[in-house]
């Protein structure tokens, strides 16, 4: 490298004397004071630019929050608006096209459906049992449907479909 | 200034330690970028525009700074981007800043210390802004042709065959005057 530092130092002398015998400092100089003041007048202009960053910033912040939450609310909400009842209905619907294929009347109907929904209950009731280990007998089954007001002619057919007696 | 360039890149870009660090650059590279802009541009008044405009794209721009160079090859850049810059608005309404030189206000009116410092100021306007700036930045700055490299984005090779016609010209500029 150092070669072509000499040759190349050598080759400016040549073409260019003015400039390589002696080297020329040029340093225009400014009016008196501006270096002092130079760094006072910049920061007059900073904070502007820097509050108007943070600003802008925020209000797409805030925005954008006021959008999610909207958006979360919704869908918070679209539970209240699903349709249990419905679903309630449906099965009841359900239940009473089945029965009604069995050429029951409506009186007939009405007692099944009451009693689809106690031994709904009651199917709740032996998930409670097995959960806390105490069994009821058969009897103590009937006993409680009787109290409820099912006929003693429907809960024998069901439960011997069921084979539970 | 001690800290290293990869310090500089972290602190400019937190919030608490920007400011601090942003106000030391101000204080040791004003005069050094100063000199180089008014040297491009030809007069104090557009040289105060361009050395403010180089600040505040610092601060604007803090954060890019990931302290791969030196520091001062990324100030120099924008300097000289913005130098050139406005030279290139200027010319589209009028010559290359000869007139600033040959009619300076009463306001700015700087006095050089010899006669080969005016006339070479004046030869330096004889250049193209491009060529006027890596003339500058080798003879007067004296950075290395690498630093150079990466502050104008040109190759090694370049550079010189543009500083040795900057140097011919010159020269010639200086006799003829």
């Amino acid at each position: 490298m150092e070669p072509n530092k000499n040759n190349e130092a050598e080759y400016l002398k040549e073409i260019s004397p003015s400039l390589f015998n002696e080297k020329v400092k040029l340093n225009p100089k400014p009016p008196a004071g501006y270096f002092e003041s130079f760094a006072e007048k910049l920061n007059e202009k900073l904070p502007q630019q820097e509050e108007t960053k943070v600003r802008k910033i925020s209000v797409v912040n805030l925005r954008n929050l006021a959008i999610a939450a909207s958006i979360a609310a919704l869908v918070a909400l679209i539970p209240f608006f699903t349709q249990d009842e419905n679903l309630n209905t449906v099965q009841e619907d359900n239940t009473y096209a089945a029965l009604a294929a069995l050429d029951l009347d409506a009186d007939d109907i009405s007692e099944y459906v009451d009693l689809d929904l106690i031994i709904d209950e009651a199917i709740e009731a032996d998930d409670f049992i097995d959960e806390y280990n105490t069994e009821f007998t058969d009897s103590e089954i009937v006993t409680f449907l009787m109290n409820e007001g099912v006929s003693e002619d429907l809960i024998i057919n069901e439960y011997t479909e069921n084979d539970s007696l | 200034m001690q800290d290293s360039n990869w310090d500089i890149a972290s602190k400019l870009k937190n919030p608490r330690l920007k400011s601090g660090v942003f106000n030391e650059l101000v204080a040791e590279y004003q005069k050094p970028l100063y000199y180089h802009i008014r040297r491009m541009v030809g007069n104090h008044h557009d040289a105060d525009d361009v050395l403010q405009n180089t600040f505040l794209k610092v601060w604007k721009y803090a954060d890019k700074f990931k302290g791969e160079s030196a520091i001062y090859t990324w100030l120099y850049r924008i300097a000289s981007n913005e130098a050139l810059s406005h030279l290139n608005g200027r010319e589209k309404h009028r010559s290359a800043g000869l007139e600033d030189y040959q009619h300076p206000s009463s306001e700015h009116r700087e006095v050089t210390e010899s006669e080969i410092e005016r006339k070479l100021e004046k030869a330096l306007l004889t250049l193209p802004p491009k060529q006027r700036q890596v003339f500058d930045l080798k003879y007067f700055s004296d950075l290395s042709y690498n630093e150079i490299a990466e502050i104008t984005e040109t190759s090694v090779g370049a550079l010189k065959a543009s500083y040795f016609h900057a140097v011919k010209k010159i020269e010639l500029s200086l006799k003829v005057d």
